[in-house]
């Protein structure tokens, strides 16, 4: 079970926006995209789904290759569902509760089952009841997102791609998207793939790391192994993790820390180590 | 839209001034109208050939323009030429096509395409806000009657440059529809449905650009007074004087067809 791109090329005219790439997405992984503005990782997102059509190469589903046919019957693959950018500009309905349903009622389920299922998914994304049948544009802008993701998770499928979902949101609200969406994928075993301009996020929540410069990939592995090639990813305009930078800089001036580690965890734990037993020990010599 | 985008290259056309650009393509257009026969017309494309040519403008963008026209070229030709009468050349049943109706439809046609390539190389050559300061400055003095000239055309910069953001936003807001299971290509009773969750958005986030240009302009103090200055001002020079007098030459060419 997996969606695949076998050498797959896109360009809009004359412009080459991705370039032979291949990628093997199972199910159950929580991946991170990143690049740099311009890199590509929009538009693989959308050729994930259907939205776009591959000019060269072929994107498989669970084995299946879609054809161009597929495109045509204006059906995108039921099996995976994005969160664009700024998904809260797609909100539209008088209500709440009303605009969730919207993508429910699309699938032809019942008004009562899409109620429900609309409701199950608002509480995910922590909306109040209360708010479920106010105007969706008298949210703020961060319930307002809320909603729209909401609208989204509705439709349960397997695999949920979302673009940049914390770009402009306060870290309150940015940790509870993040969080909600790592619970998604360890309780409901959820495909979540992420795009981010954030790499401390990045590390804390991925398990694969794919980084995309001028539309090929040039990693694809754990974020530990990824974020080990400083010098290639900041010649890709990325910047490593502010617990990693830190490593690095200690290490530079001589203390002897473990420079592989990403996360703010693994981090504290690992200065705390070496300043009291490693530098106690250190000193006893 | 799109076949009419300005652009950038270095040319002589592109240095003029643009009211030199405005005035003689208006020029230009008027005095297609008086031209009556194919010799006439055959004198327009030698002149448009030049211009094209001397903007630096590839013929392949020049033709794509008027692509979407095709259908109206057609069907123009058609109608000219079934609904003349004259000297019948031939006649199937009801249709009769005479030789008048034939020569019009020629010469509407020629019309047509010179008009829209004319019309098109001031926006391949000019950019939109270079544009709209020429028609202010042409207008300056309508200012004395009391016509807001500065307002309007500041008002027409905004609206054109806001084109192709919103166009960007509704296909993005499109997409984000279609991944939601709306399906675009359905059948005519459940597009306006669907329309309405594009337009809704659209409608929505232009209301709020609005507001926010709204603000930006007044935290800068923009207001409109009759001495703002521009950052270019325009100014006549040498080849606009040049293109003035080659103007003059190919209207008396025209004008002697007559």
């Amino acid at each position: 079970m997996s969606i695949r791109l076998e050498n797959v090329s896109y360009s809009y005219g004359e412009k080459q926006a991705i370039k032979n790439v291949s990628l093997d997405i199972k199910y159950g992984e929580f991946i991170a995209i990143i690049g740099h503005i311009g890199s590509g990782k929009s538009t693989i997102i959308q050729l994930l789904n259907g939205l776009k059509i591959p000019t060269k190469g072929s994107v498989y589903f669970d084995g299946k290759e879609i054809t161009k046919k597929d495109y045509k019957k204006g059906k995108l693959i039921e099996k995976v569902s994005i969160v664009f950018q700024y998904p809260e500009q797609q909100l539209f309905e008088k209500t709440v509760i009303k605009d969730v349903c919207y993508g429910l009622i699309n699938k032809e389920l019942s008004e009562e089952e899409g109620l429900e299922r609309a409701k199950k998914a608002l509480k995910i994304v922590k909306i109040d009841e209360s708010d479920y049948y106010s105007s969706p544009f008298e949210l703020s802008g961060g319930q307002k997102r809320r909603v729209a993701i909401a609208g989204v998770l509705a439709m349960d499928l397997d695999v949920i791609v979302l673009d940049e979902p914390t770009a402009g949101l306060d870290p309150i609200g940015k940790n509870d998207i993040l969080s909600m969406l790592k619970d998604l994928n360890q309780n409901r075993n959820k495909t979540i793939v992420l795009v981010s301009h954030d790499m401390n996020d990045v590390c804390e929540y991925a398990d694969r790391v794919i980084a995309i410069n001028q539309g090929e990939i040039v990693f694809d592995d754990t974020p530990k192994e990824v974020f080990k090639n400083k010098k290639e990813l900041e010649a890709m305009g990325i910047k490593l993790p502010e617990a990693n930078m830190l490593l690095r800089n200690l290490k530079d001036k001589g203390f002897l820390v473990d420079t592989s580690l990403i996360n703010i965890d693994e981090t504290v734990e690992e200065i705390f180590d070496y300043l009291t037993v490693r530098r106690g020990l250190n000193e006893k010599s | 839209m799109k076949s009419l985008k300005y652009i950038s290259v270095e040319s002589i056309i592109h240095s003029l001034d643009p009211r030199t650009k405005l005035i003689t393509t208006f020029m230009y257009l008027l005095l297609l109208f008086t031209i009556k026969d194919i010799r006439g017309f055959f004198i327009v494309a030698i002149f448009l050939v030049a211009v094209i040519r001397l903007a630096k403008v590839p013929f392949k963008t020049v033709f794509s323009c008027i692509k979407p026209l095709l259908f109206l070229l057609i069907a123009t030709f058609i109608f000219q030429v079934l609904t003349n009468s004259g000297d019948i050349v031939k006649s199937y049943a009801f249709i009769t096509i005479s030789r008048k109706g034939f020569y019009k439809a020629i010469n509407l046609s020629f019309r047509i395409i010179l008009l829209v390539i004319g019309g098109a190389m001031i926006s391949f050559t000019t950019t939109t806000t270079d544009i709209m300061n020429g028609v202010d400055k042409i207008l300056a003095p309508l200012k004395k009657l009391k016509v807001p000239v500065s307002d309007l055309s500041f008002i027409s910069i905004i609206a054109i440059k806001f084109i192709p953001i919103l166009i960007d936003e509704t296909s993005r807001i499109m997409n984000a529809q279609m991944a939601r299971g709306t399906n675009f290509r359905s059948n005519i009773f459940s597009k306006g449905k669907n329309l309405v969750t594009i337009l809704i958005p659209v409608f929505l986030s232009a209301f709020d650009r609005s507001t926010a240009i709204s603000e930006a302009m007044d935290s800068r103090c923009f207001k409109d007074t009759s001495s703002r200055t521009y950052r270019n001002e325009l100014e006549y020079t040498k080849i606009d004087y040049f293109a003035y007098a080659i103007f003059a030459v190919y209207t008396i060419v025209i004008l002697m067809m007559i």
